[in-house]
């Protein structure tokens, strides 16, 4: 589905962002891609959708080459940025014109969505709040039927029940034809969502496991202790107890928090690294 | 799928500019008309004579004022810091992008304007024409080879308008209308500069050119200056910018696409 081979990429010329940047994404999952800021998450994402040119290597996106920027290409692609763009328009003129773009978007599920957001189809976008804006967008993206999704931040601005009603639309949305790719900050919204997840840190991918995998290698638990538990990959202190991340060596599976999961993988990056060495193939 | 050049997407590109494009121009246009309007009418009931030549004059100013800065704008989307993703994103290949904004500035524009001011004009010396009992005036017409003249003027400057348009992210007209006027004082000089130069033997002093040398000693190739060379240079002048400047814009958008 998208494959990136060796990939170059630098904003400037003395400081590249990646280098030779290999990844592999499969079509039917929702792909988690965490990382600090300034880590290149938004930057690979654009690189897949073909919106910035690698300086090298090699890049396919469904068979496409994203720089081409090949209509056909463009119709099977839908990008939600964190920095919204909408036009001084009605949803429903919004629809109108730019719908017929894509040539498999759904009306009746446009509706449908919209609906689920409680959102107007006669309300003007320009005089939305930043919220109703992201939610207008996302109905649209996920309406687009395009076998490639991508959005960045998407649950910033979004009020609790919205966030909750955005998991079940993307939960509903996908299928073995489609992929999402989803950059986020807010790891708990999008928990039981993304599946597998990919960590960037400082232009190279250091991480990308399915959530299967990590339960099998990983261990979640909280433990109830003042003193700061020993032979752990990490611990975090809560209030009255430890949130602890250790190796799994029972083969007992637990509920897996992607914040210490997050977290483990940056401060035990060799560790991590050698645990998951036999499915490590960023496949 | 043709990746290049598909007709609905192009019409669907129409569609999209003309109802979510950037309409401050329209509504710019639309209250300069008005006032025109008024001024108009304050002229025929003042000073009824100074009417008669008011439109000649006015369609220029209104053709490329309103042509030239609506012009500018057509690529805002592209020149917004957010709106640069919408429009690389939209599925629409580069050459149907520029194709629609093209169409719209330098074919629909002129058209419309053309008609509104024509419109306008009726009205007016209509006005004009009963206040002033004068039915014997001449009044704008689109077909004279005054209107004609600054209609091919408006299709060569509103390419390079289109140019700018690309090229520059703020300030577009402004910039455009500087630079085009730098651009013709820089030529005229080093078009003098060169003429006085090529030609030294033909003048006295800096400029006072001799009397007693002849420019042109053949009928022959005064004849051939005249009648074949001056019209030649003329018509590729009015046939040959435009598409140039048409071409150069298109691949400007695409490096600054990239």
């Amino acid at each position: 589905m998208i494959n990136l081979k060796n990939i170059s990429f630098g904003y400037k010329k003395n400081k590249p962002l990646f280098e030779s940047l290999d990844l592999k994404l499969e079509q039917g999952k929702i792909y988690g891609l965490l990382g600090k800021n300034g880590a290149g998450k938004t930057t690979l994402m654009k690189l897949i959708a073909g919106l910035i040119f690698p300086k090298g290597g090699e890049l396919d996106v469904m068979g496409f080459v994203p720089q081409d920027r090949l209509p056909q290409f463009l119709a099977d692609v839908y990008f939600i940025h964190e920095e919204l763009y909408v036009p001084k328009l009605k949803v429903s003129t919004y629809e109108k014109t730019y719908a017929p773009f894509y040539p498999n978007f759904d009306h009746t599920a446009f509706d449908s969505y919209l609906s689920e957001f409680g959102l107007e189809k006669n309300a003007k976008m320009t005089e939305m709040s930043y919220g109703q804006k992201k939610k207008v967008l996302l109905s649209f993206g996920l309406a687009c039927n395009s076998r490639l999704l991508i959005l960045d931040e998407p649950t910033n601005g979004l009020d609790i029940p919205s966030k909750s009603q955005f998991r079940k639309l993307l939960a509903k949305a996908i299928s073995n034809e489609r992929t999402f790719i989803i950059s986020t900050h807010q790891v708990r919204d999008m928990a039981n969502l993304i599946d597998p997840i990919i960590i960037l840190e400082a232009g190279e991918i250091i991480f990308q496991e399915n959530l299967y995998d990590v339960s099998k290698k990983l261990y979640f638990d909280i433990s109830y202790r003042t003193a700061e538990p020993e032979n752990v990959l990490h611990a975090e202190r809560l209030p009255g107890a430890y949130r602890t991340v250790t190796e799994n060596t029972t083969g007992e599976e637990s509920e897996i928090e992607l914040e210490a999961l997050f977290n483990t993988v940056i401060s035990n990056q060799q560790k991590i690294s050698e645990l998951f060495k036999t499915n490590s193939t960023h496949e | 799928m043709n990746n290049t050049f598909d007709f609905n997407r192009f019409s669907l590109l129409l569609k999209k500019e003309l109802w979510s494009g950037n309409k401050k121009p329209l509504l710019v246009a639309g209250a300069v008309l008005g006032f025109l309007m008024l001024y108009a009418l304050f002229m025929i009931y003042n000073d009824g004579p100074a009417y008669q030549w008011l439109n000649w004059n006015l369609f220029p100013i209104v053709l490329f004022g309103g042509g030239f800065i609506f012009t500018s704008t057509i690529f805002y989307e592209f020149n917004d810091k957010t709106g640069t993703h919408n429009y690389l994103s939209l599925p629409a290949s580069t050459f149907e992008k520029f194709l629609s904004k093209w169409f719209i500035t330098a074919v629909l524009f002129p058209i419309i304007a053309a008609i509104v001011f024509w419109i306008y004009s009726t009205t007016c010396d209509s006005f004009y024409s009963s206040h002033s009992g004068d039915v014997d005036f001449s009044p704008w017409k689109l077909t004279d080879w005054w209107s004609i003249f600054f209609l091919k003027l408006y299709f060569v400057l509103q390419s390079v308008y289109l140019i700018g348009a690309i090229a520059f992210q703020k300030y577009t007209f402004f910039k455009t209308s500087l630079s085009l006027w730098l651009f013709g004082i820089i030529t005229a000089v080093i078009f003098v500069v060169l003429f006085r130069i090529i030609f030294n033997e033909f003048f006295e002093s800096l400029f006072q050119p001799r009397t007693d040398v002849m420019w042109i000693t053949s009928d022959e190739v005064q004849h051939f200056m005249e009648n074949t060379f001056q019209p030649m240079l003329i018509n590729a002048c009015w046939l040959l910018v435009a598409p140039i400047m048409w071409a150069v814009g298109f691949f400007k958008l695409k490096e600054k696409e990239a």
